[in-house]
């Protein structure tokens, strides 16, 4: 179990990133949702010990994140938002680099580890090549099995599936659903159906602070039978935004599909369509004021 | 821990292109400088063997102006700013190395190295009075 209470981080420029985050995160699949700049990232520093909080506190179990680092490290798998590696060093001698550091000290116990995590994110074949020049997919899956040695009890992915063609997308899934249940995995990410598709659990972050957070299909219930939907023109989006409240739009086929917000059924060609997170994720943004570039 | 760090960073200077390419450089001035007239380093003396504790102190010691110059800053700065340059230091920093560790055994590992780079130097004077055509 995982509680943050009151997180609290200005820096230096005035940007306030984090402006009184409390959560509860208890172990499983958890989903942290937000556009871009609303604090994710800083949120994620934090809690894998990168940065300084200005207030506040975060504990796992009982240990305390923020002044109790190297503890929290012992039990740590973070794969950052962006990550490189050296040059001319193969996966196989930088996980087993990264295996030691993470106090795997017996080499038979190691190389077993190494070998087992190359095959689970199937890079085995791939094992003698430097990390520097794999794709995109590849690089994720690296990442991934880089923050698994050692059996973490918390592991933070920052935006992980950025950037990922579908099929890599997919397998990257599966291999987050195969962390253990009783591990807090906590997925920062900006992709609706990465959370749809992963959590048992959820928050949406903006401007710093926690919007809301619930049970995916909870809060998609909430708002199922007042999500309507309709395709226009482009031309004609301006003048719908203005008598209805737009969540997002859509291109379908070329031509633009707006989901509305209403209580009632508004007429003019809308039909009733149910519920989806990324309703519940525009919505939550529209009602605290959070613009998104769509 | 330390050991490890050490190992790995000896291993990655290893692999890097530019250690041979000073090696190399370094060798091949020093070799030169030894079994030729026309070339010398740091001003030498006619009269005296080419093999003399003077003429090798003269090239060694002008040569490690250069490898400071050259090695020593590639060497200095690549353990920890490398880190940096390849965004690696978010993983090395979320895992349970200490800083002493960490430094000590890059700050260790690259030293070897510079000395090894250095060795080629001394080795080119080894070699070099050793050449058939010189005068014994």
């Amino acid at each position: 179990m995982l509680t943050i209470k009151d997180l609290t981080k200005t820096y230096s420029n005035g940007v306030q990133a984090l402006a009184g985050v409390s959560l509860e995160i208890s172990e499983g699949m958890f989903g942290l949702l937000g556009p871009n700049g609303a604090g994710k990232s800083s949120l994620m520093r934090t809690l894998a010990t990168l940065q300084e909080a200005d207030s506040g506190s975060a504990f796992l179990n009982d240990i305390d994140i923020l002044n109790n680092k190297e503890k929290l490290r012992q039990v740590l798998g973070y794969l950052p938002q962006e990550f490189g590696t050296y040059p001319r060093v193969s996966a196989i001698r930088m996980l087993d680099h990264f295996a030691v550091l993470k106090g795997i000290v017996d080499k038979g116990e190691r190389t077993e580890l190494v070998e087992h995590l190359l095959n689970e994110v199937n890079l085995w074949d791939a094992r003698k090549t430097a990390v520097s020049t794999y794709s995109g997919g590849m690089k994720q899956r690296f990442g991934i099995a880089q923050a698994l040695i050692g059996d973490p009890q918390l592991v933070i992915v920052d935006e992980p599936t950025a950037g990922l063609d579908p099929q890599e997308r997919r397998r990257f899934h599966n291999l987050l659903a195969d962390i253990g249940s009783d591990t807090v995995v906590i997925l920062s990410t900006h992709i609706v159906d990465d959370v749809s598709d992963l959590c048992s659990n959820m928050a949406i972050m903006g401007g710093g602070k926690i919007l809301m957070k619930g049970q995916p299909n909870e809060v998609i219930a909430q708002l199922d039978g007042s999500i309507y939907s309709k395709l226009i023109d482009r031309s004609a989006l301006i003048e719908h935004e203005s008598n209805y409240r737009v969540l997002f739009s859509t291109l379908v086929a070329g031509r633009t599909k707006i989901h509305i917000v209403s209580d009632s059924n508004p007429g003019d060609g809308f039909e009733a369509s149910g519920a989806s997170l990324e309703d519940v994720y525009f919505s939550t943004l529209h009602d605290n004021k959070i613009s998104v570039a769509s | 821990m330390f050991a490890h760090i050490f190992r790995f960073e000896m291993n990655y200077h290893s692999r890097q292109t530019l250690v041979y390419v000073v090696s190399a450089v370094l060798f091949l001035l020093s070799f030169l400088a030894t079994v030729s007239d026309n070339i010398g380093i740091g001003g030498t003396v006619s009269n005296i063997n080419i093999n003399s504790p003077f003429n090798v102190i003269v090239v060694l010691a002008s040569i490690s102006f250069l490898a400071s110059l050259i090695a020593g800053v590639a060497y200095a700065s690549s353990p920890i700013l490398r880190d940096f340059d390849h965004n690696v230091a978010e993983l090395f920093f979320t895992t349970r190395v200490t800083k002493f560790d960490y430094l000590m055994g890059r700050f260790c590992g690259a030293t070897i190295f510079s000395f090894v780079v250095y060795f080629a130097a001394a080795l080119g004077v080894l070699l070099g009075e050793l050449m058939p055509w010189l005068d014994p």
